[in-house]
């Protein structure tokens, strides 16, 4: 097993870093800011596509969002609050631009068969290559309402969640005990995978 | 419901088990490989925020075409930025020294002063009554347009586009 799927460290070490982040970035510090935007850009990358925007329009929908952010920060005082924020304004954003283009293709069903044609990985990769094939396929069997959660709380800061409930138009603290029905049925699914355990 | 997850309060943890944040690791990765974001995103996120001006419009990125010339051995970008003050077209030509053409229109017309801000540094123009711009020679790589029109109204700012 890669050190990569490794357990992550502790969510409050990531929530200090970012508090501390964006105290700095409020009183004008860009690298603080850009470290935001490295931490926190992957998830609204995730939010945007899961509103079936194309990679185009998702990039554009998170810049205009980070760029909208400037005008707000001096208002925003806690990791939290900004994760939730960035979520709304990227949804919000995304929305905007869907109504706009009304001829998106649906995303489930343009992902849904993309893994095989993924480059293949070196050999010291393969067992990764392997595990993430039959995780995705496990995620393919899962219902879209754990789909959609999973994607975006595998990329969240644990902290952040009950902010990431409200943006995500959940009842406020509803995403807990969601994540961990969605988490326990991908369980019993690659339980079930004839190939043997997965861990 | 368990209450106690309902609340999630920083840093707790402890009704996922190391199997739980495996996976969370684990869907992480399949996402990233199955959608990833584009190499350059972050870079251009921080280009674009690295602007001096807190307080400006956002553009937005309303269409991309793509124009093949006249000749046919040239491909030109027809890129349309909305804002709520105004529009700006941007037409984008190569040139054979492998640097770019930029003719811009700016709608509603007028004079204004415009950055070209590029990763070489800023080059400074204005736009002609009839809202007309051209900025020659510019580099491949990322490019924001900045539109300062007056003291009384707000600055005007695209995205960063790669080009």
């Amino acid at each position: 097993m890669s050190q990569k799927w490794a357990q992550r460290p502790p969510a409050t070490g990531d929530y200090e870093r970012l508090a501390k982040l964006l105290g700095s970035a409020r009183d004008g510090d860009r690298a603080a800011l850009n470290e935001l935007i490295e931490a926190l850009t992957p998830v609204l990358w995730q939010v945007a596509r899961s509103q079936g925007l194309d990679p185009e329009r998702s990039g554009d929908v998170v810049q205009t969002t980070w760029l909208t952010l400037l005008g707000s920060l001096s208002g925003i005082h806690t990791p939290v609050a900004l994760t939730g924020w960035l979520i709304t304004v990227t949804k919000r954003e995304a929305w905007r631009i869907r109504d706009a283009h009304r001829t998106e293709q649906p995303l489930e069903d343009d992902l849904r068969d993309q893994l095989p044609d993924l480059a293949p990985a070196p050999d010291d990769q393969a067992l990764d290559a392997e595990r993430r094939a039959r995780l995705w396929a496990a995620v393919g069997k899962l219902p879209e309402r754990c789909r959609k959660l999973l994607r975006i709380v595998a990329f969240v800061h644990r902290p952040d969640y009950s902010e990431v409930s409200a943006a995500l138009g959940m009842p406020r603290g509803g995403i807990g005990p969601t994540r961990g029905r969605c988490l326990a049925q991908l369980r019993a699914q690659l339980s079930a995978d004839p190939e043997g355990s997965w861990r | 419901m368990n209450t106690r997850d309902a609340a999630e309060p920083p840093g707790t943890a402890d009704l996922l088990d190391d199997f739980d944040f495996e996976l969370l690791a684990g869907l992480r990765d399949v996402w990233e490989t199955v959608d990833p974001m584009p190499p350059d995103l972050i870079s251009r996120i921080q280009f674009a925020v690295e602007l001096e001006d807190v307080d400006f419009e956002v553009m937005r990125v309303r269409e991309q075409q793509e124009l093949v010339a006249a000749r046919g051995d040239e491909t030109t970008r027809l890129i349309t930025f909305d804002g709520e003050s105004l529009t700006i077209m941007v037409n984008v030509r190569p040139n054979k020294d492998g640097t770019i053409r930029l003719d811009g229109w700016l709608t509603p017309p007028a004079s204004h002063p415009i950055e070209l801000r590029t990763s070489n540094g800023s080059v400074m123009t204005t736009s002609d009554e009839g809202g007309r711009f051209v900025v020659d020679g510019v580099p491949h790589g990322m490019t924001q347009l900045v539109v300062r029109p007056d003291s009384q109204r707000k600055t005007v700012s695209t995205p960063t586009i790669s080009l």
